[in-house]
């Protein structure tokens, strides 16, 4: 005999979150107890068959289940121990110190400049708009954001650059700092990038607030923002000692949105 | 273009296929688990699907670039959602949501990898707290030494059990049907 409160209707609208109030609150405290039938029922669910029911629930269309194949697929598989990772640890320094929380870089999305992704240059609509938004922090006497920062200003000793990333439409992002006479490299992410989506996100690693301290750099280097449609190898990253212009950094990557950021810093 | 030799293929002829570099092979494997693969990575992040999203591409990128180390095809499905676990584990601090992910994997059998001693740890502390809800003494004993530390097959239970490997199976099918009833209204309860 099949139990009458909890029925595959019922598990359905519960996976899609879409249960009437009535029914949830018959059916919660129903499962807290002992009932063989809805043992029975449960015992023909595949608990894969569970959580693809709520992956169905997401509904995704065709393109976007070629758009997430395709990302993976369009990668090339590396063997184990190559890595990917080319972060520069000097310019790491601090990022794990400035334990900044994401809450308050937010609070102070006032003080950040107002360019706003519509100024920029208009193109294949598949190509994201990406903008680099910088602040500064401080570690003494805590960790806090003492300021934003605009292209042109100088960073004290003792202070580290935090930023944040805006995007028009969903995107792979990659940051690489280019120290002068050095060629380019890759600074963020630390591993693979996940797909971003339009918006504006701190950029974080392991659930922190990434602080570039711009002493390591050298005054004048340059931070780069790459975001694109598709994954990028990182072999396509590489970029030669001379500081490209926007247009220039642009051109070399055809297809993806890019900005770049000047940091000045007092000398050690 | 999907290739029906390929969509009837078993997983770990595809999953050869696709450490092989057979891109069909693989488009079948995605096809086969992605929607396991969102459902799994939708509760780690409280339904939210662009980040879902987000962390389903990733986990299939890992899992490309690992499969040739994959040293079981057959495993696949439990390793590409280990994978999964992995990556969702920090988005998953607060003890709620990494109760509902404990629940869905021993759901899953997705095995905590090597060096996974939180995940695991929080696997354990869910068993246990099933644990308590069970009054049959001889189901408890079943669940204990499939889930516990160690873990045993289900062959091994019946030996050391002293009874039918098929009473151990139907055991487990009723309790992973209660895990399945926990998962439920850990989601119902999760809902403002």
């Amino acid at each position: 005999m099949a139990c009458a409160v909890l029925t595959p209707r019922r598990i359905e609208l519960a996976l899609r979150r879409e249960l009437p109030p009535a029914e949830r609150a018959l059916l919660l405290p129903h499962l807290g107890g002992p009932c063989e039938q809805c043992l029975d029922l449960l015992g023909s669910f595949e608990g894969e068959a569970l959580v693809e029911r709520l992956g169905a629930a997401a509904a995704l269309t065709a393109a976007e289940q070629d758009s997430l194949f395709e990302g993976p697929a369009a990668a090339p598989v590396v063997a184990r121990g190559q890595s990917r990772r080319r972060t520069s640890k000097r310019a790491l320094t601090g990022a794990a110190a400035l334990a900044t929380s994401a809450a308050l870089v937010l609070a102070v999305g006032a003080l950040l400049p107002k360019r706003v992704a519509e100024q920029r240059l208009k193109g294949d609509p598949r190509r994201p708009d990406a903008e680099l938004l910088a602040l500064v922090g401080v570690q003494a006497p805590g960790p806090q954001i003492a300021r934003a920062f605009r292209e042109g200003d100088r960073l004290a000793a003792g202070e580290l650059l935090l930023l944040r990333v805006r995007l028009s439409a969903p995107a792979h992002v990659y940051l690489l700092v280019q120290r002068t006479g050095r060629d380019a490299e890759l600074l963020w992410p630390a591993g693979v990038a996940v797909r971003r989506a339009a918006g504006e996100f701190e950029v974080a690693d392991a659930g922190r607030a990434l602080a570039i301290d711009p002493r390591e750099l050298g005054d004048g280097a340059r931070v780069l923002l790459v975001a694109s449609p598709v994954p990028l190898d990182p072999e396509r990253l590489r970029l030669g000692p001379q500081l490209p212009t926007r247009a220039q950094l642009a051109d070399a990557f055809p297809g993806c949105g890019v900005d770049l950021l000047t940091v000045r810093s007092q000398a050690r | 273009m999907r290739v029906p030799a390929v969509e009837a293929a078993g997983e770990a002829e595809l999953v050869r296929a696709a450490a092989s570099g057979g891109r069909s092979a693989w488009r079948a494997l995605f096809d086969r688990h992605h929607r396991g693969v969102l459902g799994y990575c939708l509760l780690a992040c409280g339904r939210d699907r662009e980040r879902a999203l987000d962390l389903t591409q990733e986990t299939f990128l890992r899992a490309l670039r690992g499969l040739p180390q994959l040293a079981e095809p057959e495993r696949f499905r439990g390793w590409l959602f280990s994978i999964a676990a992995n990556l969702c584990r920090g988005l998953s601090r607060e003890a709620r949501r990494q109760e509902i992910l404990a629940l869905a994997e021993l759901d899953l059998e997705a095995a905590p990898q090597a060096g996974e001693a939180e995940r695991r740890e929080a696997r354990i502390a869910a068993v246990r707290r099933l644990l308590a809800g069970i009054a049959d003494p001889e189901l408890r004993q079943v669940v204990t030494l499939k889930y516990g530390e160690p873990e045993h097959t289900t062959r091994e239970i019946a030996v050391r059990l002293g009874i039918p490997h098929g009473t151990v199976t139907s055991r487990l099918v009723r309790f992973r049907a209660a895990v399945r009833r926990d998962l439920i209204r850990a989601l119902l309860e999760e809902e403002p």
